[in-house]
């Protein structure tokens, strides 16, 4: 929450400055049209997992034993990054394609509990598991953007679609023996095992993803704010192998993945140059033309 | 552009092919023992295991393993032994009464799980081992009055004992008996197993102050032994591969052996630690070891599942004919596994039940279905 919110500061702030650049530099017009840009970007993202199916190991005998039920944790409580190269060529004056090759880490996390009561020995079992996941990607986004003004400073929109393949992924388990919706990730006595996921985990990933967000086209560099959201079409995980226990997470935690597919929200900021020509770049007109 | 369109290539994979179930029991001072698995039509499976010492546990799953239906069996029946029958299109056990030890024929009906009286057998008590051949069931005990192991052939129809025989310990070994059938001590195993061309059967017992490997004809007349090193060596499984071909193996002391295809010499009077096996040291043998005829990629293999000391199952898989072998697979990594039963699938894979201790709590049953592609990886085919 916290974050969430000193994020929303921070573009508030950078509305305001933007918004000065806007009013001092209105006397020039951008010129798109069969110009290539080169930058970088980088940003931070949150996912949202969505359960189409629900698997489990643990078989309950009772209606009663609500044992193994996962809970997913919420779209913002786990944050993840991404960076690369941006590369941006324009049709038209409004219209430009956009590719972004670069890595994009994705996480999020689950919590599942066991309990069992023994009324005779005293005995008495319970556990807590919190599953942290962790998946790292080459991503190749493109998206067809179009700019709104031909302004310096002209906000946009995007559409278009990713494919992810994927570079390495890991599984965590932390556990704790109260059950009380929480397990600190923060004390390393806990972490009970971390395992390579690669072979759960699908090699690709493929969806849309769209978003919006303002450029200021300057005499040398292009600076862009935007927030994206990626959503995947193809569950995450590799059906044939839930069960594997190729981990041994299956048998030690009672632990299968359920069909999700991931949605990302991201923010990024990102430079760019013109690389069309370097001396006498021409990419600043007057408002005459 | 590839990767684009393999990514795209519709899956044929069904969710039944592959799976681990452990089934949950609110109860946490219940334990449970494994002891036979079949495979039901309808693709699920019929389990009996032991629970809370020697009292019978019957369930019922679904192609995906989800429980169907389980039954606590009522007294005064208890003690089961580790043998679900398959016969007639029905599903049996064998087990006992605590009270007057006399052994019962059950029958178990697959849709409600309730349990019949088929046969009441009062000469036979302390059943150990029950067998079927495809046509008669062969029962074996233990006779505490006169220290003998018995055998008996019951007819087709389940209905009458049509032939009995029975072999002298020597000694007596009720204290065994007692720690075995009330599974608080050391279970041993019993078995018989009959060659397809139904002319001799084997059978390990006690006999002769010792765990012994008796060859007996059709008639179930004693032909010839192997004997045991008293109750530290004997055979623990066999498999008939025809005519006098077994795969067996056999423990001593504390170590465990195995060979897929050896020859016993059904009149000879000689001693188990004298057929020729593999040493294993890695496995336990106090815990079961399971031999099966298992189908590997449309080829009739021999697989044998076995506990190791570190708690991983052990499978193995070798050629029937040759007895080389073709493929090892280990399951389990850092939970305690303990192998019950295991049986061929019709989609050509393969069910095990096992004995699981979850998270280091109590021990639970679970089944771990293989799929035939998991199966033919075993083997090394592509």
């Amino acid at each position: 929450m916290n974050r969430k919110y000193k994020l929303s500061q921070v573009l508030i702030v950078l509305i305001f400055m933007f918004h000065g650049i806007l009013l001092a530099q209105n006397n020039f017009q951008v010129d798109r049209k069969n110009k290539l840009f080169f930058g970088v970007y980088g940003g931070t993202n949150v996912t949202n997992v969505s359960v189409k199916d629900s698997y489990h190991v643990l078989t309950p005998t009772s209606e009663l034993d609500l044992n193994g039920s996962k809970t997913y944790g919420k779209m913002f409580e786990s944050w993840s990054s991404q960076f690369g190269f941006k590369l941006m060529y324009g049709f038209s004056k409004h219209i430009s394609v956009v590719v972004e090759p670069g890595i994009y880490t994705k996480k999020f996390h689950y919590l599942t509990n066991y309990a069992w009561s023994d009324t005779i020995d005293m005995m008495d079992f319970s556990k807590e598991i919190r599953f942290n996941n962790n998946i790292t990607y080459f991503t190749l986004p493109l998206y067809l953007r179009w700019d709104m003004l031909k302004k310096q400073f002209s906000p946009y929109i995007q559409a278009g679609g990713f494919f992810d393949f994927r570079y390495k992924s890991q599984k965590a388990a932390y556990v704790d023996g109260m059950i009380d919706g929480a397990v600190d990730v923060n004390n390393p006595d806990l972490l009970t095992a971390e395992v390579s996921w690669n072979d759960y985990v699908k090699k690709h990933q493929y969806g849309i993803a769209g978003g919006l967000g303002f450029s200021y086209f300057s005499k040398y560099v292009v600076i862009s704010l935007e927030v994206n959201y990626k959503m995947a079409l193809n569950p995450l995980f590799d059906d044939r192998n839930r069960y594997s226990d190729l981990s041994g997470f299956t048998t030690q935690f009672l632990d299968v993945d359920d069909r999700i597919k991931l949605g990302s929200l991201n923010a990024q900021l990102s430079l760019m140059i013109p690389i069309s020509s370097m001396v006498y770049l021409k990419i600043l007109r007057r408002t005459k033309y | 552009m590839s990767s684009i369109l393999f990514s795209c290539k519709k899956d044929d994979f069904k969710e039944e092919e592959t799976y681990i179930k452990v089934y949950g029991e609110l109860d946490g001072n219940k334990k449970f023992v494994p002891l036979a698995i079949q495979q039901t039509a309808d693709g699920g499976s019929l389990m009996l295991s032991a629970v809370n010492g020697w009292n019978i546990f019957l369930m019922k799953t679904d192609a995906l393993g989800e429980v169907v239906w389980k039954t606590d069996v009522d007294a005064p029946y208890v003690s089961a032994t580790p043998n679900l029958i398959a016969a007639n299109g029905s599903y049996y056990f064998v087990c006992m009464d605590q009270v007057g030890l006399f052994s019962y024929l059950m029958k178990v009906d697959e849709s409600t799980g309730a349990t019949d009286v088929v046969k009441t057998a009062n000469s036979i008590i302390y059943p150990t081992y029950a067998y079927y051949d495809g046509v008669n069931l062969f029962i074996q005990n233990y006779n505490r009055v006169s220290n003998e192991t018995g055998i008996h052939k019951i007819s087709s129809d389940f209905q009458s004992i049509e032939q009995s025989n029975y072999i002298d310990v020597m000694t007596s070994v009720l204290n065994e008996m007692v720690n075995h059938t009330t599974f608080s001590g050391r279970r041993f195993p019993f078995f018989i197993q009959s060659n397809p061309e139904r002319t001799n059967l084997v059978m390990s017992c006690f006999y002769n102050y010792s765990f012994s490997l008796v060859m007996m004809d059709q008639n179930l007349d004693m032909t010839g032994v192997y004997n045991g090193a008293a109750y530290q060596g004997g055979v623990n499984a066999a498999l008939s591969l025809g005519g006098n071909a077994f795969a067996i193996a056999k423990f001593s002391n504390e170590n465990q052996y195995f060979t897929a295809n050896t020859t016993l010499d059904f009149n000879t009077i000689g001693i188990t630690a004298n057929i020729p096996a593999n040493g294993y040291s890695e496995l336990d043998n106090s815990k079961p070891v399971v031999v099966k005829d298992l189908p590997v990629d449309g080829n009739s293999t021999v697989c044998m599942i076995a506990t190791t000391r570190t708690n991983q199952l052990l499978m193995q898989v070798f050629d029937k004919a040759s007895g080389s072998l073709l493929g090892t697979k280990y399951l389990g990594k850092n939970t305690p596994l303990s192998i019950g039963d295991f049986t061929a699938t019709a989609d050509g894979g393969a069910l095990l039940l096992v004995q699981m201790r979850v998270m280091g709590g109590p021990t639970r049953l679970a089944t771990i279905k293989l799929s035939k592609k998991q199966l033919d990886d075993v083997i090394g085919k592509e």
